[in-house]
């Protein structure tokens, strides 16, 4: 297995990696020389070993491990599709024996369904193989590196850690293994007044050292809000979005957005744009990017993506998330997306805006490092409504004035990154992502900060 | 699936153990959609894991394993005893066995027995017919037999179902010993209409709110038909109706929309693991503070919540929560008055107040926390037509499409997929996108009209995300039409 020296990784990651790698071949083996002519294949495996740590108080609420593994099986024969969900527990012959009884249940649902025609084989033979190695603390050390040098606050959140894999094989000859060790601790340090300021850390290789430098930036920050809290008018307010922030909005982008499957089924917040009717902001281009290695460029329906999608372009939508479901069913060329034509590693161009100087030309208005629970108010108009949330300043004549109390916005997403996209910064910001529904999440979006001329408020 | 935990049951030698529980979790189901008139998915799912759990020093450890050898659960043992012993220096709080009660038993879904295995033709058949009801108009409903509206047209036809069949079997060593089994079915219509730019979406009671405890009672074809047309039916209407207005009105909320009003402004606020601040960094607070239990109007008097595993058919019913606590009905608020938190065993140690049975995890690979179950609305004495009869405008509103709050579970806006104006006591033209906010305490203190048991709707969603790592669980919601007084609706973009 190549990489780096072991000395770097936990040798019982290495030893659980491997053992996933070879039973996932002998499955992968064993199921294929079982399928009769006609048939074809896909099997994609989902598997980590994760230490979780919960904290409240900086103090240990909930912590343990989970071995898991899923392996996701779309089965194809005259023109009929079935995908299946089993568990994979890294025994060759348990997952075997347990696969082989799938195919058989498959075969058999498959004969009785009516035919779908947009059920696309396998024909790509590409191969991939990644593998970045880590360095993640200790099951036996973890709560102390965690935790003794937030002693004394009021710290919140949760570590996750340890070996991920994704994997990719079907009956065409392609096969990709993604795996790597990493981490993140996603946390809030409270003030006593309630506000919070939100940060992390995530990496593959974790370092004592830049922990206590981010939660002592954290700290820093936390005396931001000893300030009063000040009550802002709703009203349509200048505003500066940290990335974080930004992200939220990005995230939308992902739910009924840029797939080209809502687009073509007029269930997209963005058909206006695809219409020519509305576009965005020229300082606004957004691509899928695959360069990081941080995100397979392979899906688990088996397609792989290029290591560059530009999907907004200075403003102009110019291409949607297309999946090869969605591909064949309206005759166009796909582009890797995923079943769910989601993002799956997104990246912001940066702008011109410097950082240090975002206050001073924010004026007078509110600084948003998050925003929460956003949702579609009116989707044909790409209108999202949300909150802040945590340490959103109020800034006056370029200097901060203290938190505010947490406001709602309703806005569409033509005035934010259109009309009233003043800015963008230069500097970027990886914001991980830190989901852990089902399976621990991989990758982040990288994305610049925004300054926005007017964002309407309304409660 | 008991005998199987005594043979994996590991041998708790260590004297600082004081206790050690085992959870398995199996799962087994299926998932079939039609758009449009062909297969857009057919799923298959199976899911089996062991939840190794243990008490040392006042601490719990896990370790989820979906190995199910005696080797496995012994290593997973052994890995959970060394956590715990290494954390119990930085615990947040010091448990007692006492949180892990020597419950045992057994509860089934009512019915579950009945279900058979359906037969996959039979399935697509009958969501064929249903896409095409949707799309194409009534063949078998006379009732539904209006032409679309000019210049509208389907564009998009989708029906859906899917069932569940969810295994747990709980074994511990102070005595625990139960099992449940439930079946969970959900079925869904779904008609996208547009005329020019407005473009329309309608469901059969909002996203998945049609998923129950249930069998095959669930996809009656008879019923499931009368609801295509009228799903298709008010699609093509909503795509030619008027925006919503805008002002402070009457509102009156279907019992499918009252299902998230209930869920966002009453369940989350009340966990008391958010008023103890363990979901500060995820799903948030609450406004709630511990000292209001038993003394804080939350609402009108009109408002009685209670927090109900036992209704049938409902989709958070059990017998026993994930720690083994007995379920049992509550009321969480009687007349308005907040008398009692959503809080496991656990979170009631800590909070000193008093809770429900509660605390439940996703499946086997995460832990329990508290959670919503069936909290519903019980109803009042107004039938439908006396509520609206002394309203001389308002907005009626059913079934949820938007939903934001903030994280203490204040500020809110909700949107829904239909609606029709009400005026002079009777409901009249239907309007689109509407939408209305407010704040939690002063929403519940406007609650003027409670309707009787002939307006009680039954919802759930399986969807409600929560915890860290990442849970969601099923949750069941019950009420009546309920209507307030002096809310702030709005429509769409004009």
């Amino acid at each position: 297995m190549p990489g780096p020296s072991h000395s770097s990784l936990s040798s019982h990651s290495f030893t659980w990696m491997e053992a996933r790698e070879k039973a996932f071949r002998a499955v992968v083996s064993g199921t294929l020389n079982a399928l009769s002519q006609h048939e074809a294949l896909s099997l994609s495996l989902t598997a980590e070993d994760s230490q979780f740590v919960r904290f409240n108080n900086a103090r240990v609420r909930q912590l343990g491990t989970v071995d898991d593994g899923t392996l996701q099986i779309r089965f194809m024969a005259h023109g009929r599709q079935i995908v299946a969900d089993a568990p994979f527990t890294g025994d060759e012959t348990t997952d075997l024996t347990r696969i082989l009884a799938l195919v058989a249940q498959c075969r058999k649902e498959a004969s009785e369904q009516p035919e779908d025609p947009t059920t696309v084989l396998p024909s790509s033979t590409a191969t991939s193989r990644a593998v970045t190695f880590g360095q993640v603390p200790s099951r036996e050390g973890i709560a102390r590196a965690l935790l003794e040098h937030a002693l004394g606050t009021d710290m919140c959140g949760l570590y996750a850690g340890g070996p991920i894999v994704r994997a990719l094989a079907d009956s065409a000859g392609q096969f990709h293994w993604f795996a790597n060790e990493s981490f993140f601790v996603d946390y809030s340090l409270w003030h006593s007044s309630g506000k919070a300021v939100k940060s992390g850390y995530a990496g593959t290789h974790w370092n004592d050292d830049a922990w206590h430098a981010s939660l002592a930036d954290a700290r820093a920050q936390v005396s931001a809000l000893d300030l009063p809290t000040r009550r802002v008018s709703p009203g349509t307010w200048r505003a500066f979005l940290e990335p974080a922030a930004l992200s939220e909005i990005l995230s939308m982008f992902s739910w009924n957005g840029l797939s080209e499957r809502a687009l073509r089924q007029k269930e997209s917040a963005f058909l206006a744009m695809r219409e020519g009717r509305q576009q965005l902001s020229p300082l606004f281009t957004l691509r899928e990017s695959f360069l990081s290695g941080t995100v397979p460029r392979f899906t688990s329906e088996g397609d792989l993506a290029p290591e560059e999608t530009l999907l907004i372009d200075k403003g102009t939508l110019v291409s949607g998330l297309v999946s090869s479901r969605t591909g064949k069913e309206y005759g166009i060329a796909h582009n890797g997306a995923s079943a769910w034509e989601s993002l799956r590693s997104p990246v912001v161009d940066a702008g011109t805006l410097s950082r240090a100087e975002a206050v001073a030309r924010l004026d007078t208005g509110l600084w948003l490092p998050n925003l929460h629970y956003l949702n579609w108010s009116d989707v044909p108009n790409a209108r999202i409504t949300g909150m802040t949330r945590y340490a959103c300043l109020w800034v006056e004549n370029g200097k901060y004035q203290g938190p505010i109390a947490d406001l709602r916005f309703d806005d569409t997403i033509y005035n934010v990154l259109g009309a009233q996209l003043e800015a963008l910064t230069r500097e970027r910001q990886l914001v991980p992502e830190t989901g852990t529904y089902g399976a621990r999440n991989l990758g982040g979006i990288l994305l610049p900060g925004a300054l926005v001329g007017g964002l309407r408020f309304t409660l | 699936m008991i005998s199987s935990l005594k043979t994996l049951f590991p041998t708790a030698s260590d004297p600082d153990v004081a206790w050690v529980g085992l959870r398995q979790l199996r799962e087994q189901g299926a998932w079939r959609t039609v758009r449009d008139g062909r297969p857009e998915n057919s799923r298959l799912s199976e899911e089996v894991g062991l939840f190794v759990e243990v008490l040392v020093d006042g601490q719990f450890a896990y370790a989820a394993t979906n190995v199910l050898t005696k080797t496995a659960v012994r290593d997973a043992y052994l890995r959970a005893v060394a956590q715990a012993r290494l954390a119990a220096a930085h615990k947040v709080f010091s448990f007692t066995p006492a949180c892990r009660p020597p419950t045992r038993g057994t509860w089934v879904t009512p019915g579950v027995e009945s279900h058979g295995a359906r037969r996959v033709a039979d399935d697509f058949a009958l969501l064929v017919e249903l896409a095409d009801e949707l799309r194409k108009g009534p063949k078998h409903v006379s009732s539904f037999s209006t032409p679309a509206p000019e210049g509208t047209s389907v564009v998009k036809a989708v029906a859906e179902l899917s069932w569940l069949r969810v295994e747990m079997g709980f074994l511990s060593s102070s005595g625990a010993e139960f099992e449940q089994t439930q079946l969970i079915s959900h079925v869904h219509l779904e008609c996208v209409a547009q005329k020019g730019s407005v473009i329309q979406r309608r469901t059969y009671g909002g996203p998945r709110g049609q998923t129950r405890q249930a069998g095959d009672s669930l996809f009656d074809a008879v019923r499931l038909r009368a609801e295509a047309a009228r799903v298709r039916e008010q699609a093509l209407e909503l795509a030619s109706a008027p925006n919503c207005p805008t002002g402070p009105t009457w509102l009156v909320l279907a019992p499918d929309q009252m299902m998230l009003q209930i869920h966002e402004s009453i369940g989350h606020p009340l966990e008391l693991d958010r008023i103890l601040g363990d979901e500060r960094n995820y799903a948030g607070s609450s406004f709630v503070k511990l000292s209001d239990f038993g003394t804080l109007q939350y609402g009108s008097p009109k408002l009685n919540v209670t927090f109900d595993p036992g209704v049938a058919g409902e989709l958070a019913s059990y017998g026993f929560d994930d720690t083994g606590v007995p379920a049992k009905r509550e009321h969480l608020i009687q007349e308005g008055r907040l008398l009692r938190g959503l809080g496991g065993l656990e979170s009631q140690a800590r909070a000193g107040v008093p809770g429900v049975a509660n605390m439940r995890a996703t499946s086997w690979n995460r832990p329990a926390i508290d959670r919503m179950a069936n909290i519903n609305i019980e109803p009042g004495d107004a039938s439908f037509e006396s509520l609206l009869s002394g309203i001389e405008r308002g907005v009626y509103m059913e079934s949820n499409k938007s939903w934001s709050i903030d994280d203490y579970r204040n500020k809110f806006q909700f949107g829904c997929e239909f609606a029709r104006l009400i005026e002079n006591g009777k409901l009249t033209g239907l309007v689109r996108d509407p939408n209305y906010r407010g704040v939690t305490q002063s929403f519940w203190h406007a609650l003027e009209k409670v309707g009787d048991a002939s307006t009680l709707g039954i919802f759930g969603t399986p969807n409600c995300g929560k915890g860290e790592p990442n849970q969601v669980i099923r949750v069941g919601h019950a009420s009546p039409v309920c209507a307030f007084r002096g809310v702030e609706v709005f429509g769409g973009e004009s």
